[in-house]
């Protein structure tokens, strides 16, 4: 029985969480391309939602200092339509 | 067919973190610039100078007429507190063409602001002009 409850938790976890209208969402990914493509993915799932984008979605570079190669960063604000 | 030309208004400056278009903004400048020094030794044997990059400096400039008093506030608080803020560009689109459109060229970086101008004339709006210095790698 355990066997069979491990994977739909897996499946679970895996299924994007539905976006909330005027809440931040932030996306991450190591290299600009890869954040750009996830911000693709994010807006792709929140037209299917019926919502827009409010503003902002640009992707900066975050870093400790500068031995950091530091992480690409997006936060985007969807509106209902 | 030509490729679409990008117009003035898609092109836009991004500033702070998260970052946000640079509201009611009117103009806006990016300068990437290097600095050569000529690398020419006594081996060379030409009279031509071998010139060669030592280093690299970026800057932003935003105009905008956005003269609320809690930007203004913001602006002279960030003026004083020497911090680094986000500074980018990007092509912008959608809704008051705010939306980051993650174009091939967008980079950003670590910026000062070290220079402020606000241009306050008699029944006009008044207009501020802001430049970031970049500190650190624009990528």
């Amino acid at each position: 029985m355990e066997k069979n409850e491990k994977p739909k938790a897996a499946e679970a976890a895996r299924e994007p969480e539905a976006i909330k209208p005027g809440v931040p969402v932030k996306v991450e990914g190591t290299t600009r391309e890869e954040a750009a493509a996830r911000v693709k993915d994010l807006r792709r799932r929140a037209h299917e939602q019926g919502l827009t984008e409010k503003e902002g979605g640009f992707i900066h570079k975050v870093r400790k200092d500068f031995r950091d190669p530091g992480i690409y960063v997006a936060e985007l604000v969807f509106v209902k339509r | 067919m030509a490729e679409t030309k990008l117009m003035g208004q898609n092109f836009r400056a991004f500033v702070g973190s998260p970052a946000a278009a640079v509201s009611e903004a009117v103009n806006c400048q990016v300068t990437i610039s290097g600095n050569m020094e000529d690398g020419s030794t006594k081996d060379s044997t030409s009279s031509w100078q071998e010139e060669q990059m030592v280093s690299k400096q970026w800057s932003v400039t935003v105009e905008s007429v956005d003269a609320t008093l809690a930007n203004l506030r913001a602006l002279i608080t960030q003026f004083n507190s020497d911090s680094k803020v986000n500074v980018g560009f990007d092509q912008a689109g959608g809704a008051q063409n705010r939306v980051a459109q993650n174009a091939d060229f967008a980079r950003s970086g670590d910026a000062i602001l070290n220079d402020l101008s606000i241009v306050a004339n008699n029944r006009s709006t008044i207009q501020v002009s802001c430049q970031y210095q970049g500190s650190g790698e624009l990528s």
